[in-house]
């Protein structure tokens, strides 16, 4: 179930396959992946005291033969080129060769012909070909999410799971649907990298019935514009949203003056107790456990415990030395962080500003937030981007409303970019383009709850009885209710069609498609059937599935990742005890069912800007 | 596990490949030497182009002169891969690669020499009555402390003689720009990068070993002394100094074995002073105290090796091979901008267009007082 500890345990696998003193040459992408699942020292541990990038060697390169090497590489045609390179002057004493993906047959060949000193031992698959940044958080480090790099990153996703998925996508987006043909295609073709799964049923004893079989469920960002757009306020999103968090690394370079050692700091839930149970809370809460950390960390220092007595004090404080070190950069490196956002969130006023955007998200008043965002346009000291985020908002929300008067709001954007960095005056021109890319007609899920009276009905009731916590934290991405629709099998099959029923049996043509492209996808080979189908009363019953993937086309966000850690359980993510997310976690925990997110990359407002602006532009 | 194993695909595909250039050589060469012949003045042969290459020509009726083509070619064929590979590299790589190999049978062995230590203490700590067995049962554990100890000593030195193994010009085996000199190649550097993780790795493992060892020699003391004080038996000095005497392990410079031995003949000759209790017992208390210093020295020179970067940056591959690469790539844009600004000479060419102005300005003038 766990991809992460599959990663772990094949790469552990695959170094300790080969005997002696090891070299290991990846590429950038494999290295992305290690770097994420294995520490440095514990590969040194296990005797690999050489690790490089495959590139073109120099002619007369410095054989390293007394090194067994094991290249991990994914298999595209750039590296298969330069392997035979490699392999035609070979500097290494042999070589196991392993791709992250489905290598083609015609690779093979080249690589056989290539050769001639036979040095290669093994040549194998294994499918590491994702970042597994959490536990249930897949990325493939691919901001520009093109489709070649999707569909190979989902299959070796999937197939690390071990079963077929039944694939389900966002019917009315372009996007989802391409990638859920080829992905069906690629099941098909590939079955034998799959175990057959038996589908035993749990029943919630709610009338819905949980099945082992996986689901995938594949949705288009265009459906949500509005979540990467919010600022964020717990630790792990907002780090991301104004630090940027890159492959589980932040760096520190251009804040303060930060000590070498901690220009660039890992944030890693494993190794640091800390930023696991600190990852979701708000930062109010987060200030108060920090000064908590840092009290405890000073009453534990040697000298605050009085002097040292004799030697055997002296001999258990230097005992203790090494994992008093590792403590104190934890809590420099929190420190740190905390204070370069606090210090952001002053410096931009950024307090004001979210507050608007989340009124604009949640609640709907069009005179009162037009005369707020115009203040917000021309007050100072508020960042050019945060200006264009509160624009956009409103512009996705009251889109079609016939007094939506957005000019006006153009003018005082652009009075407002009179002076700033050129990159950040192109983003004014968004406020038409986002239109284009994400407008009201390209949606047709209802994002804001506005589009039907019953709908608008339903929020303000919610907010009337139950209040809100706190009004930084009351969004919820769309994500939730999704899921929340899914776990108790409201999720229209109309609107998300299956196009692949997985371990479940063979292709299923559903109803939106065209003749012709059911032929191509017709034939009956899927994957071996497993046993009966659960047994579930067709009438009272509804099927649900408890590993479910979703795939979303476009960037996901970590408030979304946050809201699927909420439905798996994880303490603490859950922050509106009233909304979708609580009831899908309450489901979920009585079917014992789990969520993981995967995605081309992780947003965050400025990356989603920039994506805008690209598409916009075609 | 999830891998696909696809080796024996690859294998078939290669010696088929690896059968379809030794026949097309064969008929290359049968090629040359027709031609040759040809040339020389027989024109009895024809111009048979035995067919370019193609495998069906060993079908031919000159079988014969194929087979024994195929052997020489086959001794050509080989010579890139062949005999073995270690014998080429002629520089100081199989040796320290033999030392690895030592330390490697050496830790698992002392591994195995730990877990029966353990095994010997619990059964030792165990109540019993055969005082005979007991003294046995003590015999064989110093036995044991003794040879780890001594197992210990030696595998550190094999890593340190890694370290030095690698004697560039630079005798501290360290990455040289603090020298002055540069280092002597990109290879030589990346192979002292090699030598220096594969010590550091070495280390790391002996030191989780040594401490493992210290420790089980503590408890057991501990536990020894608990059960001696519970039974009213006063502690064997001579018991407790061997057993003290074993956790100090090894120490990588010679003062301090000096050291060690003093403090052994100090114990010996006050051991040997019968009938000054008080002597002896200030004695054994001055030997805890020199035992907790050797002790503490030992832990410092630990702390000198410890590098904790877990959790860190430093201790992330992608880190550590990309932003190497990147930074020697920065580098040579750099030296490659300095080389072009310096080649343009910007100096000297204004030197050289002022004086043509001034020179130009001069004849102007000369002119206009003649005219």
């Amino acid at each position: 179930m766990a991809h992460h500890d599959s990663v772990r345990n094949a790469l552990r696998t695959l170094i300790r396959g080969a005997p002696g003193l090891k070299a290991l040459v990846v590429d950038r992408d494999t290295a992305a992946t290690l770097g994420l699942v294995e520490p440095y020292s514990q590969l040194m541990s296990e005797e690999v005291c050489h690790v490089e990038v495959l590139v073109a060697q120099p002619a007369g390169a410095r054989q390293l033969l007394h090194l067994h090497a094991i290249v991990l590489v994914r298999p595209t045609e750039q590296n298969v080129a330069l392997l035979c390179a490699e392999l035609a002057a070979p500097r290494f004493r042999d070589y196991q060769l392993c791709f992250a993906n489905v290598l083609r047959r015609l690779a093979v060949e080249q690589l056989a012909e290539a050769d001639v000193h036979e040095r290669v031992v093994s040549l194998r698959e294994s499918f590491l070909d994702f970042l597994p940044l959490r536990k249930s958080l897949v990325s493939l480090g691919d901001p520009l999410g093109s489709l070649d790099r999707a569909v190979d990153g989902v299959l070796a996703l999937m197939v690390m799971r071990r079963r077929i998925p039944q694939v389900r996508y966002d019917r009315n987006s372009a996007a989802c649907r391409n990638l859920a043909e080829r992905l069906a295609v690629k099941f098909d073709q590939e079955s034998s990298l799959f175990q057959d799964g038996t589908s035993d049923a749990m029943n919630a004893g709610t009338g819905i019935v949980g099945s082992r079989a996986p689901l995938l469920l594949i949705l288009d960002r265009v459906e949500d514009p509005v979540t990467p757009l919010l600022n964020q306020w717990t630790y792990e999103a907002m780090i991301h949203e104004l630090l940027g968090i890159q492959n589980n690394t932040v760096s520190l370079k251009g804040s303060m003056d930060v000590k070498d050692e901690f220009e660039q700091v890992v944030l890693d839930a494993e190794s640091d107790e800390f930023f696991a149970r600190n990852m979701f809370s708000n930062f109010g809460d987060l200030g108060a456990n920090l000064k908590e950390l840092v009290d405890n960390f000073s009453s534990q220092r040697p000298d605050a415990q009085g002097h040292v007595r004799d030697l055997d004090d002296m001999l258990r404080l230097v005992e203790e030395l090494p994992e008093f070190r590792r403590s104190s950069s934890n809590v420099t490196k929190h420190v740190l962080l905390t204070s370069e956002l606090s210090r952001r969130v002053d410096s931009g006023s950024l307090l004001r500003v979210s507050q608007l955007e989340q009124d604009l998200a949640c609640r709907e008043s069009e005179a009162e937030h037009r005369k707020q965002v115009l203040q917000i346009c021309s007050a100072p000291g508020i960042a050019l981007k945060d200006k264009v985020r509160v624009v956009l908002l409103f512009a996705l929300r009251y889109e079609q409303s016939p007094t939506c008067n957005l000019s006006e709001l153009k003018i005082a954007l652009q009075r407002a970019a009179a002076g700033s960095a050129s990159e950040d005056v192109a983003f004014v021109d968004l406020v038409s383009g986002i239109r284009r890319y994400a407008g009201a007609a390209k949606r047709h899920g209802d994002v804001f709850s506005n589009r039907s009276f019953l709908a608008k009905a339903a929020t303000s009731m919610r907010r009337g009885i139950h209040g809100i916590e706190n009004i930084y934290t009351q969004h919820e991405p769309l994500l939730a209710q999704t899921l929340d629709d899914l776990l108790r099998a409201r999720l229209s099959y109309e609107t998300y069609p299956v196009i692949y029923e997985g371990s479940g049996g063979a292709l299923h043509a559903s109803g939106s498609f065209s003749g012709a492209s059911a032929q191509t996808l017709g034939s009956a080979r899927g994957a071996a059937l497993s046993g009966p189908p659960p047994r579930a009363d067709a009438h009272t019953d509804r099927v649900v599935p408890r590993d479910i993937v979703v795939m979303m086309v476009g960037g996901c966000c970590y408030e979304e990742y946050r809201t699927v850690s909420g439905i798996n359980g994880v303490a603490g993510a859950v922050m509106v005890e009233s909304g979708h997310t609580a009831s899908a976690a309450q489901v979920a925990r009585s079917l014992q069912a789990h969520v993981v997110l995967a995605s081309s990359h992780v947003l965050n407002s400025s990356m989603f800007l920039e994506q805008v602006r690209r598409v916009a532009q075609q | 596990m999830v891998f696909r194993d696809r080796t024996s695909l690859f294998l078939r595909l290669r010696g088929e490949a690896r059968a379809y250039d030794a026949a097309r050589r064969v008929a290359t060469q049968k090629q040359q030497r027709q031609r040759s012949a040809l040339r020389v003045g027989g024109h009895e042969y024809s111009a048979v182009s035995q067919g370019q290459g193609s495998r069906r020509d060993h079908h031919d009726a000159h079988n014969d002169d194929f087979l024994i083509e195929m052997d020489s070619l086959e001794s050509d064929g080989r010579s890139g891969s062949g005999g073995d590979p270690l014998d080429s590299t002629g520089d100081a790589a199989p040796e320290w690669v033999r030392t690895c190999d030592e330390l490697r049978a050496d830790m698992s062995h002392v591994r195995e020499q730990i877990a029966q230590l353990q095994a010997l203490h619990n059964v030792h700590l165990l109540p019993g009555f055969g005082e005979e067995d007991k003294l046995i049962e003590e015999e064989n554990i110093n036995q044991l402390a003794g040879e780890i100890t001594r197992s210990l000593r030696t595998s550190e030195q094999k890593v340190k003689r890694l370290g030095g193994l690698y004697l560039a010009p630079n005798s501290s085996g360290r990455s040289d720009v603090v020298d002055g000199h540069a280092p002597a190649s990109d290879d030589e550097r990346a192979s002292r990068a090699i030598l220096e993780s594969v010590q550091k790795s070495f280390g790391a493992q002996l030191q989780v070993l040594s401490m493992q060892f210290r420790t089980a020699q503590k408890e057991y003391l501990k536990q020894l002394q608990g059960q001696k004080a519970v039974l009213g038996i006063g502690v064997d000095a001579e018991e407790q100094e061997r057993a003290l005497r074993h956790t100090q392990t090894v120490f990588l410079d010679d003062t301090s074995t000096q050291f060690r031995e003093t403090d052994f003949v100090t114990v010996q000759a006050v051991e040997h002073d019968t009938g000054e209790e008080y002597v002896q017992q200030r004695a054994r208390e001055i030997d805890k105290v020199v035992h907790s210093i050797n002790d503490l020295a030992y832990l410092m020179k630990d702390l000198s090796n410890l590098v904790e970067v877990q959790g860190t940056i430093l201790d992330r591959v992608d880190y550590n091979v990309l932003a190497v690469r990147e930074s020697t790539q920065n580098a040579v844009k750099e030296l490659r901008r300095a080389e072009r600004h310096h080649r343009k000479r910007h100096g000297v060419s204004c030197i050289i267009c002022l004086t043509l102005a001034c020179g130009v300005m001069a004849l102007i003038l000369v002119f206009k007082w003649l005219f």
